[in-house]
């Protein structure tokens, strides 16, 4: 009988044991010290924010005129100084609906700025933080796909 | 035979409790540690920080370097130079009002990372902000994480225009904003 009593108390301590260390190793890998949460609700909503705000005049000069020139955004260079836009005094959100309106280049021509603007200049890193920009047509009331991180631009 | 088949079941029975209470331990220790509550505690103020920031910054025009996702860098300039950003975020600025951060809870670090992926230098200082241990860009300029002896950390980011006052070197960058909880 006593053997066996000693049996089982070895056998209880060895399984305590073994529980004390699982949860020791639980509680170390998972107790997140030093981690920081990124806060992003606002995300889109600055990403419009700040194409709204910024004026074509603000990044480009003499737009649409002799001499034009995006010296920091070539893509948006291209655009701009092609000849084909009629409003220069409007921010980059507004040059973006003029070329949608009117048809003037290809879908792929707005994401390569969207792209270039963001992802390119690293205002926004791609592969943390995914996003899409939708333009919603107020005839057909159809979202239209500017640009979506999950492809390639 | 009785007695021994009648241990036989106590013994059982005991180890299946024991093994219940157990299981249930290790569940809760497990979601208790993984639970992350505190973003969702601290969402309703944390989402106002850059928009309480902008409407201090109007109640204090000289350092009023930040509207409408534009910053003026010569504004910028002297507000790294004088300024405490934890003044503005907390709204204790003459008539401010808003939603602010408790200074008692909070320490802010704002920077502006340029296209070139790093921290861009304005006056000589990467970082703006005090810690409890110092200036964030005493911390941030030996690679040092500004929250490591706090409780929590949050990083928010907006994109912003750099507005130099000059078409050659005006670009969208991201300015940032880092909150340690104490």
């Amino acid at each position: 009988m006593k053997k066996k009593a000693y049996m089982y108390i070895v056998d209880v301590t060895i399984a305590a044991t073994i529980l004390l260390i699982g949860i020791a190793i639980m509680f170390y890998t998972l107790s997140a010290k030093d981690r920081t949460i990124y806060f992003t609700e606002q995300l889109s909503e600055d990403i419009i924010g700040v194409l709204s705000y910024t004026q074509i005049t603000d990044l480009c000069v003499n737009p649409g005129g002799a001499g034009c020139s995006c010296p920091r955004y070539p893509k948006l260079h291209d655009v701009v100084c092609g000849g084909q836009l009629n409003q220069y005094d409007g921010s980059i959100l507004s040059m973006f609906s003029e070329i949608i309106e009117r048809g003037l280049y290809p879908g792929d021509v707005i994401k390569g700025v969207i792209n270039e603007t963001f992802v390119e200049k690293n205002v926004i890193d791609e592969k943390r933080f995914g996003f899409s920009v939708l333009f919603t047509d107020a005839t057909t009331i159809q979202p239209l796909e500017l640009y979506n991180s999950d492809e390639d631009a | 035979m009785k007695k021994k088949s009648q241990l036989m079941s106590f013994d059982v029975s005991l180890s299946v409790i024991i093994f219940i209470i157990i299981i249930v331990v290790l569940f809760s220790v497990f979601f208790l540690i993984t639970r992350d509550d505190s973003s969702k505690e601290f969402d309703f103020e944390l989402g106002y920080v850059f928009s309480n920031l902008e409407n201090n910054l109007k109640y204090d025009a000289p350092n009023q370097f930040f509207k409408d996702y534009r910053i003026d860098s010569s504004r910028l300039s002297s507000f790294y130079a004088i300024s405490d950003i934890d003044d503005y975020v907390v709204g204790a600025i003459g008539n401010a009002h808003g939603i602010g951060l408790d200074v008692e809870a909070f320490d802010t670090c704002l920077f502006l990372i340029d296209n070139d992926n790093r921290i861009l230098q304005v006056n000589g200082m990467d970082t703006v902000g005090q810690l409890k241990t110092g200036s964030c860009d005493a911390v941030i300029a030996v690679g040092g994480n500004p929250c490591d002896d706090y409780k929590n950390s949050f990083s928010m980011f907006k994109p912003v225009l750099l507005d130099e006052g000059n078409v050659n070197d005006n670009r969208i960058i991201q300015m940032n904003l880092v909150l340690c909880k104490k």
